[in-house]
């Protein structure tokens, strides 16, 4: 004889949830690795400078 | 000058190793202390190659077949015959590129050059890992079906890892800096985390990338739970439905948008993610209590139900 299959215990089953649209919001910049992170990060004016020195070499910063 | 002083640098960061060695001989490689932790005496596993050659001054960058991505600041992407071309360019060098790259459709070897005088070389001393390359690498690397990198204070608590997500503002750093002053606690980045599959349970992994704090660990730990940051007048802990948490998760990640599988991977691994461990809201006060209310939370689970209409 064949065993039973086991059925799924419904109260293990998570409730239908119907599709909805979330709204995000995206920050381009970072998403993208565009902008240079920290005043501290070594960045595009080299390792005597930091990216968000002066003169800047990016436009944006953010960490 | 030692003899070794000259060997290639390999980075290794979440079991994925990036060696970097110049195309000619007298050329000593360097990095900063962030990343000093993360190399490893050689190139093993996992591990892409990219050589690079000096070059005297800036100079058009090879033609490429099409532009992939253009992230319209310090560097781009684009397509070539054999693979991928990357840029990066400031207004400082005028329109040609600092670097070049030139990878593999797998991002798994390169060759290209630099400019001597910008900021990955000076005279004979290189500085292979200066940002954006070494994390734009990693993230095309990751992409392939790897992991994901993602905008996140990570935590090892007791051998248990908790990930703290948020864009900048979010108190990441402020969050680091007390986790910090707990026993047993390493923090693994202030900023940057990056999240694989390990045996099918999600891990997080130390990064150099670090944000204000300076904090940064090549450790790693099984992921238990994740949170996202909102500063908030009171400490409060609140579920979030899986089809939320995917969407939450992604806009503090770093997938790689200019490419469909690239995407596709991202949003399927983070959606497993969300199957396997509590995604939730953290609204906190940057203060040490905040850090007790996780820790509470991790047990306990979320005290409060999700919100009507999860939006960031």
């Amino acid at each position: 004889m064949s065993p039973k299959p086991e059925r799924p215990d419904p109260s293990a089953r998570r409730a239908y949830q119907p599709p909805h649209l979330t709204r995000v919001h995206l920050v381009p910049d970072e998403a993208v690795l565009a902008s240079c992170k920290t005043a501290t990060t070594q960045g595009p004016l080299g390792a005597s400078a930091k990216c968000t020195g002066i003169p800047a070499l990016c436009s944006h910063s953010g960490s | 000058m030692a003899p070794d002083a000259f060997r290639p640098l390999v980075l290794e960061i979440a079991g994925l190793g990036l060696e970097v060695k110049p195309a000619e001989p007298g050329i000593r490689l360097v990095t900063d202390a962030a990343h000093q932790p993360f190399l490893a005496a050689d190139a093993r596993g996992d591990c892409a190659t990219v050589t690079l050659a000096p070059l005297p001054s800036p100079r058009p960058a090879k033609k490429a077949a099409r532009m992939v991505f253009d992230t319209g600041s310090v560097w781009r992407l684009e397509e070539t015959h054999a693979g991928h071309l990357l840029t990066l360019r400031s207004p400082v060098y005028g329109q040609n590129p600092y670097l070049a790259v030139e990878f593999d459709r797998d991002y798994a070897v390169g060759h290209g050059e630099t400019v001597d005088g910008g900021p990955h070389l000076a005279g004979n001393t290189m500085h292979p890992f200066v940002y954006p390359f070494d994390e734009v690498v990693y993230l095309a690397r990751l992409a392939r079906g790897r992991g994901v990198l993602v905008h996140a204070c990570g935590i090892q608590h007791r051998g248990r890892g908790i990930l703290l997500l948020g864009t900048s503002g979010a108190g990441k750093s402020t969050s680091s800096r007390l986790w910090a002053e707990r026993p047993a606690t390493t923090v693994l980045s202030d900023d940057r985390i990056v999240i694989r599959s390990d045996g099918g349970r999600p891990r997080i992994f130390g990064t150099p990338w670090h944000g204000e704090a300076g904090i940064e660990s090549p450790g790693s730990a099984p992921l238990d739970a994740v949170y996202v940051l909102e500063q908030a007048p009171r400490n409060r802990v609140i579920d979030m439905p899986p089809s939320a948490a995917v969407a939450q998760m992604m806009v503090r990640a770093f997938p790689a948008l200019w490419e469909r599988e690239g995407l596709q991977f991202a949003v399927q691994f983070l959606a497993q993610l969300a199957e396997q461990v509590p995604v939730r809201r953290l609204q906190f006060v940057p203060e040490p209590s905040a850090v007790d209310c996780v820790l509470a939370s991790l047990d306990s689970g979320a005290p409060e139900a999700p919100d009507a209409g999860e939006a960031a």
